[in-house]
């Protein structure tokens, strides 16, 4: 079973979605599948997890240069279901990245065989409206986003280990010369004196800098691909290359300046 | 990515703009050459701006490939610098080959130090350059 939605979800994929869709249809309880639903302003459409390939040149119509970051989409399935009564909220676990059965442990096997889909590397859940749940194993592509629409870009931030106070937090330091010993980086005076006679909690100092979530909004979609699975964001993505990023669409811009006016409603719940 | 990023050159090649700077051809560009520049004055403007001087410098860099052009105008050391692949570059001209002797070097920055006598030759090829616009018209 798996190793069919496997070959399904690969490149052939969206001519067999149909395939794939109903025989899911048939084993999964989804309640009706005769009406589509209808985009709404409220509705919240799934997000997709793709990888930052790297940073690359365009220039618009204008002739000013913009700073591209090019993500790829590698074969992303709906891996399950949350729904309200079941679980109390609703939500889509959306996989990514085939993997091998002989690189993943049996307990993660055993997990994919019961939702009876594809082995897949990363697993994230996007919380969603009702109206925008997708059936399990429904493949998802680049089409999904819209040439010119806004997106948020969540991932973890470039590690800088253990950071000192200057990079961590801007501060100026001390002075190279004038008779200062030793401590030319360091963040001088943490506090006063007899009172309060305490360092304040949280005191800017070194530390681990890097390696948290980080979340860029209001990015824009500058070409999508569909051929590849590839989608051209303008400006920079946290994280390295090659790291999983979740890409949603914008949180905090509403419908109709969201989504270019061309392309409103977006492919709702998802394209094709 | 490379393979992105050859497309976008194809597409931006529409007039053999690559081949010019292809470090095979050699009647192509080369630091210590002297390159003609048309641009575009602005995003929709079909007028165009011409500068000329000598190529002291290419930063190869796939789609963000550029060169920069220096020139002595009115008594003043003029540099520019052009993103080859830029839809405001109208056309690139060499207008003569550099010498072998002379140029050893990759990046010509010593030129910013010496005093001019290498930008001379440059005002003959200007009048050249106009007669030959001015006989085409």
């Amino acid at each position: 079973m798996s190793i069919k939605l496997m070959t399904n979800s690969s490149i052939i994929g969206r001519a067999l979605a149909g395939s794939v869709s109903r025989w899911t249809r048939t084993a999964a309880t989804v309640a009706s599948e005769t009406a589509a639903p209808e985009f709404t302003p409220q509705s919240v459409r799934t997000g997709l997890i793709a990888r930052k390939k790297g940073m690359t040149s365009m220039w618009d119509e204008t002739g000013i240069r913009m700073p591209i970051t090019v993500l790829q989409l590698e074969d992303v399935i709906v891996t399950d279901v949350r729904t309200a009564d079941k679980h109390g909220y609703t939500a889509l676990q959306i996989g990514s990245t085939i993997k091998k059965e002989k690189n993943v442990s049996k307990p993660l096997i055993e997990h994919f065989k019961k939702l009876r889909v594809g082995l897949r590397q990363k697993l994230v859940e996007f919380r969603v409206t009702e109206d925008a749940v997708l059936p399990v194993g429904t493949p998802l592509t680049a089409n999904h986003f819209v040439t010119g629409q806004y997106v948020d870009i969540s991932a973890p931030s470039i590690g800088k280990g253990f950071a000192g106070v200057m990079k961590r937090w801007n501060f100026a330091g001390l002075p190279a010369s004038h008779g200062v010993s030793l401590t030319h980086r360091s963040g001088g005076s943490t506090g006063q004196r007899k009172w309060p006679s305490r360092v304040f909690k949280g005191k800017k100092m070194a530390g681990r800098m890097g390696g948290k979530s980080v979340t860029m909004q209001n990015l824009k979609i500058v070409k999508v691909d569909p051929k590849e699975n590839l989608l051209y964001i303008k400006g920079s993505v946290p994280g390295f290359d090659d790291q999983f990023v979740k890409v949603k669409d914008a949180v905090k811009l509403k419908a109709e300046k969201r989504y270019p006016k061309e392309s409103y409603p977006p492919p709702f719940p998802t394209a094709v | 990515m490379e393979m992105i990023s050859a497309q976008q050159i194809e597409k931006a090649n529409h007039d053999g703009r690559r081949e010019l700077f292809s470090r095979k051809n050699a009647e192509g560009v080369r630091p210590g050459s002297v390159v003609l520049v048309e641009t575009f004055n602005g995003p929709g403007e079909k007028t165009t701006s011409t500068f000329m001087g000598v190529c002291i410098a290419i930063r190869r860099k796939g789609i963000d490939t550029s060169f920069t052009l220096r020139n002595i105008v009115m008594r003043v050391g003029v540099e520019q610098r052009f993103s080859l692949y830029s839809p405001l570059v109208k056309n690139v001209k060499v207008l003569q080959k550099p010498t072998e002797l002379r140029v050893r070097r990759a990046k010509l920055f010593y030129l910013r130090d010496q005093p001019g006598k290498a930008f001379t030759s440059l005002q003959s090829l200007w009048k050249q350059e106009q007669l030959e616009k001015q006989q085409q018209k």
